[in-house]
This record gives C-alpha cells, sequence and structure tokens, in this order.
C-alpha cells in the first residue's frame, strides 16, 4: 500500500509538472461554460445567417438543450482529451526505462499498473463532476423552471463508460510501448463499440450506449432497469481489464 | 559465507547462449570488477542477479535469499545502478530520492535523512534544480546516492563510468571507493584502467564464461614478467646493448627479459659501477590488466 | 444589451480560461528556448493567436524536456 500512495502521489505530481492537468482543466471547464452557453445563444446566432421563417421554426432553447451540448462535449472531445492525455500513461515510463530504478527497489508492478489507473479514475471523476456541477448552475440560473428528471442516471452512464475507457487505456498501456499504438488500439476499441451498437440484439451488452443515450434519458425512456445489465457488463470487463493489465504487465520484462 | 553467490548461471537469448554455466562468488566489504568486452554478457547477469530478468538455468544466492525473477524481497539488499539511469526530469534530486525511499518503505524520517546524507556522499547537497537539467556526470551521482538510500548490503553498478568525461570519471571511482567500507560493491566495466584503480576482486567475462577471477593484486603478482626497464642517457644505453645482446628497445630505454631477475639485476649494477655509468631508473617491469586481458581473451 | 448582460457571467469565465492558458503557455515558451521542432517566434504567434488549440498543442508535443 506504501508504494501504491508513493506512485499515486507521483502521477500526481507528473500530471502536473508536464502541464497536463493544465491543458485537462482547461478544457473540461471550457466544454462545461460553453454547454449552457451555446445551448441559450446558439438559436439567436443562428438567426442573423438564416432566413426568418427557419430561424423561427427552432424551439425555443431549454434546459434540455444546455444538457444536450454537455453530454455531446464530454462524450466527444472530454473523452478525446481523457484519452490523448492518458494514453501515455505507462508506455512513455516503459519506452524511457524510467521503472528500472524503481524495480530494483522492490516496486511491485501491481502498484505501477493500480496507481495509473486510480489516477486517470480519479482525475476523469473530479473534472467530470466539477464540469457537472458548473452546467448545473448555469442550467438553473438560465432555465430556473425546468422539468429535467433523472439527471443522475444520465450522467453516471457516461461517467461509467469514461472509466470503461480507461480501463482500456491502461491494458494498452501494458500490451504496447509506443503513445500511436496505445492511441490506435483504443480507437479499435471504440470502433468495435459502435459495430456492436449496430445489431440491436446485441442491445444489453452495447457499451456504447452508455454515451449515446444520455439526452433519452432525460426524456424518460430509459430507467435504470434498462441499463442494469449493461453497467454490470461494463464494470465487469473494466475490471477483468485492469485485472488482465497487472498479470500481463508481470509476465513483462520492464 | 559469500555475500553473493553465483551458482551454474545459464542465459540465451534466442540461439545466442550469452551466459554459459557462470558460477562465481563474492566476499563481503570488497570491490568486485565484472569485466568484459561491450557485449560479453554483463549487464545480462547483473539483470539475472537484480531478478529484472528471467534465467534458464542455475541458481543465485544473495545474502542467504534465492533469487526469484520478479520476485523482490532480495531486492531490499541491494541498491543498482542501471548503465542509461533514467530518472523524472521533472524532480528535483532531492524530491527523487525521497520518492525511491519511500517505495523501499522507509519511513518518512529516515528517507528525509537518507535524502540529505546521500546527496552529501555524492557531493549534490547544494542542488535545488530539476533533475532535466542535470548533466551526465550529475546523474551518474544521483544514481549512486538513489542506489545507497535504503544502506543495501551490495551496491551493482553498470558501466558506471563509461559515458563520462575523465573528471566525471574521477568523481565516481572516488565515491565508489568510500562507500567500500558500506557497501560491498560490484561494478562492471569495460574501461580496465578504471578497474585497476579501484577493484579489489575481478573477473573476466569472455563468451558467456569466466575466463579468470581472484584477487586483483595477486593476479598480477602471479603474471609479474621478468623483465627489467632501464632508463638512462643515450650513450649509456648504447653501452649496455653492446654488454647485454638480448636487450630490446623499449620507450626510451631498453627492456631485459631473464629468467632469473635477481642476477640479472646484480650482473648490471656490476656493470655499470665497472665502466661507471649512471642509469636513471631501473624497474622490474610490472603486468596491468590489460596484458592480463589480452592474455586470457586471446585464446 | 439584456442579452449582454445575461451573457457576462459565462463569457468572463471562458475568457478567462483562454487568457491563463494562453499567458502561461507564452511564459514557458520564453523562458524555456528549446522546443521538441519549430522556434521561438513561431510557438509565440501559435499560443497567442489559435484559441485554445495553440497552448494545448504546445504543452503536449512542443515544450523541450530540458529545463
Amino acid at each position: 500500500m506504501t508504494q501504491f500512495w508513493a506512485m499515486f502521489k507521483k502521477e500526481n505530481i507528473s500530471f502536473l509538472r508536464t502541464y497536463k492537468l493544465l491543458i485537462f482543466c482547461s478544457v473540461f471547464l471550457l466544454l462545461a461554460f460553453l454547454s449552457p452557453l451555446s445551448a441559450k445563444f446558439m438559436p439567436e446566432i443562428l438567426s442573423n445567417f438564416l432566413p426568418k421563417e427557419v430561424a423561427d421554426s427552432f424551439p425555443e432553447p431549454t434546459a434540455f438543450s444546455s444538457w444536450e451540448q454537455f453530454f455531446k462535449n464530454f462524450s466527444q472531445i472530454g473523452l478525446f482529451i481523457v484519452v490523448l492525455l492518458f494514453a501515455p500513461i505507462l508506455s512513455a515510463e516503459r519506452q524511457n526505462g524510467t521503472l528500472i530504478i524503481l524495480f530494483s527497489k522492490g516496486l511491485s508492478r501491481s502498484a505501477v499498473v493500480m496507481s495509473k489507473w486510480l489516477f486517470a479514475a480519479f482525475m476523469w471523476t473530479i473534472g467530470y463532476v466539477i464540469s457537472f456541477a458548473i452546467v448545473y448552475f448555469y442550467t438553473e440560473f438560465y432555465w430556473p423552471a425546468n422539468d429535467v428528471t433523472q439527471l443522475f442516471l444520465a450522467i453516471f452512464t457516461l461517467w461509467l463508460f469514461g472509466l470503461f475507457l480507461i480501463s482500456v487505456i491502461i491494458f494498452a498501456n501494458v500490451l504496447f510501448r509506443s503513445y500511436f499504438s496505445t492511441l490506435l488500439f483504443t480507437l479499435g476499441i471504440i470502433i468495435l463499440l459502435f459495430i456492436v451498437a449496430i445489431f440491436p440484439k446485441l442491445e444489453k451488452i452495447s457499451i456504447l450506449r452508455l454515451a449515446t443515450e444520455n439526452n433519452a434519458i432525460l426524456q424518460n425512456l430509459f430507467t435504470w432497469q434498462d441499463y442494469t445489465v449493461l453497467m454490470s457488463v461494463t464494470s465487469g470487463l473494466s475490471i477483468i481489464l485492469v485485472l488482465l493489465a497487472v498479470i500481463i504487465f508481470n509476465k513483462k520484462t520492464v | 559465507m559469500s555475500i553473493v553467490d553465483i551458482q551454474h548461471i545459464s542465459k540465451s537469448f534466442g540461439s545466442k547462449q550469452v551466459l554459459n554455466d557462470v558460477s562465481i562468488k563474492i566476499e563481503e566489504g570488497r570491490i568486485f570488477g565484472l569485466i568484459g568486452q561491450n557485449g560479453a554478457g554483463k549487464t545480462t547477469l547483473m539483470k539475472i542477479i537484480l531478478g529484472l530478468l528471467k534465467k534458464d538455468a542455475g541458481d543465485i544466492t544473495l545474502v542467504g535469499e534465492k533469487v526469484q525473477f520478479g520476485q523482490t524481497v532480495t531486492n531490499q539488499a541491494i541498491g543498482y545502478l542501471p548503465d542509461v539511469p533514467s530518472f523524472y526530469p521533472y524532480y528535483t534530486a532531492y524530491e527523487y530520492l525521497l520518492l525511491c525511499g519511500e517505495i523501499t518503505g522507509l519511513s518518512k524520517k529516515e528517507r528525509e535523512l537518507r535524502a540529505k546524507e546521500t546527496l552529501t556522499q555524492v557531493g549534490l547537497e547544494k542542488n535545488n534544480k530539476k533533475i532535466a537539467s542535470f548533466s551526465r556526470g550529475m546523474k551518474q551521482r544521483l544514481g549512486i546516492a538513489q542506489a545507497l538510500i535504503h544502506k543495501p548490503k551490495i551496491l551493482i553498478c553498470d558501466e558506471p563510468t563509461s559515458a563520462l568525461d575523465p573528471n566525471g570519471r574521477r568523481d565516481i571511482l572516488k565515491i565508489l571507493q568510500q562507500i567500500k567500507h558500506e557497501t560491498t560493491v560490484i561494478f562492471s566495466t569495460h574501461l580496465l584502467n578504471d578497474a585497476e584503480n579501484i577493484c579489489d576482486d575481478l573477473a573476466i567475462l569472455h563468451n558467456g564464461s569466466f575466463v579468470i577471477s581472484g584477487d586483483v593484486q595477486h593476479l598480477l603478482n602471479e603474471r609479474r614478467k621478468s623483465t627489467l626497464f632501464i632508463e638512462a642517457p643515450v650513450q649509456t644505453l648504447e653501452k649496455l646493448k653492446e654488454a647485454f645482446p638480448e636487450a630490446t628497445d623499449k620507450n626510451h630505454g631498453i627492456a631485459l627479459h631473464s629468467a632469473s631477475i635477481e642476477k640479472t639485476q646484480s650482473t648490471l649494477f656490476q656493470y655499470c659501477l665497472e665502466h661507471q655509468l649512471v642509469i636513471h631508473s631501473m624497474s622490474v617491469e610490472k603486468t596491468t590488466l590489460d596484458d592480463l586481458f589480452m592474455e586470457v581473451t586471446a585464446k | 444589451m439584456e442579452d449582454l448582460q445575461q451573457l457576462l457571467p459565462i463569457i468572463i469565465p471562458i475568457f478567462l480560461i483562454q487568457v491563463i492558458l494562453a499567458i502561461t503557455a507564452l511564459v514557458h515558451v520564453l523562458k524555456h528556448p528549446n522546443y521538441k521542432f519549430g522556434n521561438k517566434i513561431m510557438w509565440i504567434i501559435i499560443v497567442l493567436f489559435i484559441q485554445m488549440i495553440g497552448p494545448i498543442i504546445y504543452f503536449l508535443f512542443g515544450r523541450g524536456e530540458e529545463e
């Protein structure tokens, strides 16, 4: 446990001093502020360019539009930044050989993998929760009377999807030493998720739904019951990926 | 009992046999030089000792404990300096040592104390800069500091001086010599001069096995040549050459081979006295590690 | 005008984030003149004139290792 926390602390310092924290915070905060902003003012901006009849046909922006923007931003750019920043989390160290000295001091390999996974998960959670709080605040501010329900379920599914993606990244980091291969592998998994999503029969295990149905959830098209199987599958797969990463890494020559 | 006991270690990469049934014992409190050309298998052997690499056959015992791949029990007894140590460039030397101390399981107080002590030992105590700005020599010194942080019984250094300029090299050798009293030092090198300067014992690795091993001075004395080397003014040298036809020219002097050094020496003195010749110096030629290395690897 | 007043509480933080990011990147570009590629002028322009993306690209790909 000592080693685990030592490495976790090291990840924090590394994230801060390589300016990744700055990038992470800026992007997440910006995405958060932009969500209610674009929801509220996009129709007005568009009406300057479009014929009046078309512009008038737009529905009046509501709290739903704000959340729609939030989910669009975070399921795309937000997760993209997570992949971009965390893809080299272990592979870079394997490439530079910075772990050799620490291993020679008796550092356990599972402490390395687990601390890195937890750190990425921790950053994603904190960033996501703060962004959510900002969007929530502004949405309430601009649309005080709204009837958004099931907000918790909607944000929870996307959060879980993020955790799954982080587990995929950690797994890829153990398989590959290069940044590019890790990105490619993660992209491959995402493409696979899209393929699974094509088949209605696979609905129960289509992990992509966690990141694409958030608006539908807000419109009460789904409830917790619709996701119990999927959430268990996703959590189970994530745990398996991380455990596999530990096992494989234990057998690798640094 | 030996502090390191290596028994019948073999290792091959693919079809290439790197180590072939290697055995050696290393005694406590000595500086042990592992010598060999680049690619002789020095790093491989060290990594096996550290448990960073799997061995094909054989056993290694460190301070009474068997070494196993991936297991870290024995690592508490070892400090390791890799040939090209990589650190986190965004740490300062002090912060890095604290991290190392924490990983080896030192308490907060202990690691702060040890970090300061080891930094002083390697002469980096006044440095507050990030490691990114360190020169090679400074990184190598930090490498020694991190290896010593937990007061290991054995310090293993892989080619610690090879990439350094003469000043940096001298610094490292001096540090190694100073810590000999606290820890057994095993270091690999292909620089014979460095090995001769500071090693107590050595072993030469050639084509995957040890061709010779033992106490350095003993090995060299055993092979002491029966050759006298004489330096003198040119005219004197000419006369001496006439008197001793077996003499050969060598480095502004002459070399005299003979079966009995004592006999030749007294004949020479006699001759000089009789002919009133003055010589500058006379010495029994030493065998260097270079000679020894050439001899055992030529086979 | 009523629109603008409504806009301010959200425009200001967005503006601040961009300014902070650009200034941090600019200071780094000036203080650490060793880049993985490109030169000082190029990075100053990128960091100051390409909003958000400029500083991010600099920190992720252009920043040199040496202090």
